[in-house]
C-alpha cells in the first residue's frame, strides 16, 4: 500500500517537473516564458435557458434561470492554440410568478394559476445538464490580460422535471383543473399519493459549445476569469400532460376527520376519476452561461503575444 | 492491515443492510392527528368522557369506574387535572376509539365528571342520577369555530 502511494506520488512529481521543464523552450531569440503548458480552472456562475410552452392560445417563451459549475483543464502546446477538457453541471429552473406569466400568455389569459398548495411546493420546469467536453482553445495575451475563445463538443446527460399546479377559469365558467406533466418518460407513474413528478431518468445528449473567456493574471500562475458561452444539446423531450378536474379536499367520512381535516376547507385536490391525458414532445436543450472563475497556470505557460511579445 | 480494512467494511455493510432506518424514505405509515384541546379552568380534577355513537350501553358495566370500563370506554375517558389542559389525538393504528364512530354531521356529547364521583359510583348510578358536572353537545363545525378547544 505504502509502495503504491510512493510510486504514484513520484509519478505525479515527475510529470509536473517534466511539464515545467519542457515549458522553458528555447527559441532563436532566447528563452520564451509561458510558451506552452497547462491551466486548471474552476468556474461558477449564472446559467439560463429559453423554454417554450404550448398553450391553448399559442406558444410562449420564458427564461429559466439557474447556475453552472465548471472544472476545466486546458493544454497549450503552442503560442495560441490549445485544447481543453471540461466537466460542467448546469441547472435551470422556471418557477414562481415568471413561470405563470408565460403560462398565462400561452393560454390566452384564460386561467388563474396557483401552486398546488395541498401537495407541496416546487419548481415547475427544471432542466439539468451534466456534460464532459473536449475542444479547441485559442488565446491571445496582452499584458496581464488574455482573451480565450473556445469551441467544444462532448456528451452529456440531460434531465427535466415538472411540478403540478391548479388552474381556475377566470370567467368562473368551469371548475378548477389540476394540471401536471410527466417529462422525459411518458410511462412514469407518479409517486404514491403525490402527483408531483420527479424525473428519475435522463437522456444522453450530444453537446456542442462555444465560449469567450477573458482572464487576468496575477503573477505567473494565478488568474481570474470572466466567461460567457452557450451550450447546445438538442434533444426531444417526451411527456404526458394530464389534466383533471378538481374536487373539494375537505371530504370527511367521520366526525373526527371533519375536525382534524378542517384546514382543508376551501381547498381543492385532484379528482383522478376525471383525468384526461395527452402525449407530447418538444425540443429542448440549449443553455447559456456567464461565469466567474479562478485558475492556475501549471508551469510557464502564459505566452506573451502581439506587441507585448517584443518587449521581452 | 488489509484484513482490518475488510473487516471494518464488512461490518459497515452489515450494519447498513440490517438497519431499516437506512432505507431511504422509510415510513411505517403511523400517523397521529390532532383533534382538540380540553381545558380545565376549575380547581377540581375532572374526567372527560366521550360515549360511543348512539345510546351508552350500561349493561356491560358494573362496579366503580374507571377500572370496570370496557376497553372502548377507557379509550374515551380523558383525565384533566385542575387548572390544566390536555391535547387529544387520534391515530391510524386501527384501534377505533368511540369518537371515531360518529358521522360527520353528528353532534358529539362530551361529559365532564368529577373524578371522585367516578371512582365512588357505578356507571348505572351515574347514568340514572346524571352525576356529571356538565354535558356539551357539539358538531364538528362548532368545535372548529371554537378553535378546537373545549373548556370546562
Amino acid at each position: 500500500m505504502k509502495k503504491s502511494i510512493i510510486v504514484a506520488a513520484s509519478a505525479a512529481l515527475a510529470m509536473t517537473l517534466s511539464l515545467s521543464a519542457s515549458a522553458q523552450r528555447y527559441y532563436a531569440d532566447g528563452m520564451q516564458e509561458y510558451a506552452y503548458g497547462s491551466a486548471l480552472e474552476l468556474q461558477g456562475g449564472f446559467a439560463g435557458s429559453i423554454y417554450n410552452v404550448n398553450g391553448e392560445a399559442g406558444k410562449a417563451s420564458g427564461l429559466a434561470r439557474g447556475g453552472e459549475f465548471k472544472l476545466r483543464y486546458t493544454y497549450y502546446p503552442g503560442r495560441h492554440w490549445g485544447f481543453f477538457f471540461d466537466l460542467t453541471a448546469d441547472n435551470t429552473s422556471a418557477n414562481g410568478l415568471n413561470y405563470f406569466k408565460v403560462l398565462n400568455k400561452a393560454d390566452g389569459a384564460a386561467y388563474r394559476y396557483a401552486r398546488n398548495g395541498y401537495y407541496g411546493y416546487g419548481t415547475f420546469e427544471d432542466a439539468s445538464l451534466v456534460a464532459i467536453q473536449t475542444g479547441l482553445a485559442y488565446r491571445y495575451d496582452f499584458g496581464q490580460w488574455s482573451l480565450r475563445p473556445r469551441i467544444g463538443v462532448g456528451i452529456g446527460s440531460y434531465s427535466t422535471t415538472s411540478d403540478s399546479y391548479v388552474r381556475y377559469k377566470r370567467d368562473d365558467s368551469g371548475d378548477a383543473t389540476f394540471h401536471y406533466t410527466y417529462m422525459n418518460n411518458d410511462s412514469r407513474d407518479y409517486i404514491e399519493g403525490n402527483p408531483t413528478v420527479y424525473s428519475g431518468s435522463s437522456v444522453p445528449v450530444l453537446v456542442t459549445s462555444a465560449s469567450l473567456q477573458l482572464t487576468y493574471s496575477i503573477g505567473h500562475h494565478f488568474f481570474f476569469s470572466l466567461e460567457a458561452g452557450g451550450k447546445f444539446c438538442p434533444t426531444t423531450i417526451y411527456g404526458k400532460r394530464v389534466t383533471s378536474q378538481t374536487k373539494d379536499a375537505y371530504n370527511p367520512q367521520t366526525w373526527v376527520e371533519a375536525v382534524y381535516d378542517s384546514e382543508l376547507i376551501g381547498m381543492k385536490v385532484e379528482d383522478p376519476d376525471t383525468a384526461v391525458s395527452e402525449n407530447f414532445s418538444r425540443m429542448a436543450g440549449s443553455m447559456f452561461n456567464v461565469n466567474l472563475g479562478i485558475g492556475w497556470n501549471i508551469g510557464w505557460n502564459r505566452y506573451v503575444s502581439g506587441k507585448y511579445a517584443r518587449r521581452r | 492491515m488489509r484484513k482490518c480494512i475488510f473487516a471494518i467494511a464488512a461490518l459497515l455493510f452489515a450494519a447498513t443492510a440490517c438497519d431499516s432506518s437506512y432505507v431511504p424514505g422509510y415510513d411505517d405509515g403511523y400517523r397521529q392527528y390532532y383533534l382538540m384541546t380540553v381545558r380545565n379552568t376549575s380547581d377540581a380534577d375532572i374526567n372527560l368522557f366521550i360515549p360511543e355513537h348512539g345510546d351508552v350501553d350500561c349493561s356491560e358495566v358494573t362496579g366503580a369506574l374507571p377500572d370496570s370500563l370496557t376497553t372502548a370506554l377507557k379509550n374515551s375517558m380523558f383525565r384533566v387535572d385542575a387548572r390544566s389542559s390536555i391535547r387529544i389525538y387520534v391515530d391510524n393504528s386501527g384501534i377505533i376509539s368511540p369518537i371515531e364512530t360518529y358521522h360527520p354531521e353528528d353532534k358529539v356529547t362530551f361529559y365532564f365528571f368529577d373524578r371522585k364521583v367516578l371512582a365512588d359510583s357505578t356507571w348505572k348510578t351515574i347514568v340514572e342520577q346524571e352525576l356529571w358536572l356538565k354535558k356539551v353537545s357539539l358538531s364538528a363545525g362548532e368545535l372548529i369555530d371554537a378553535n378546537k378547544v373545549l373548556t370546562y
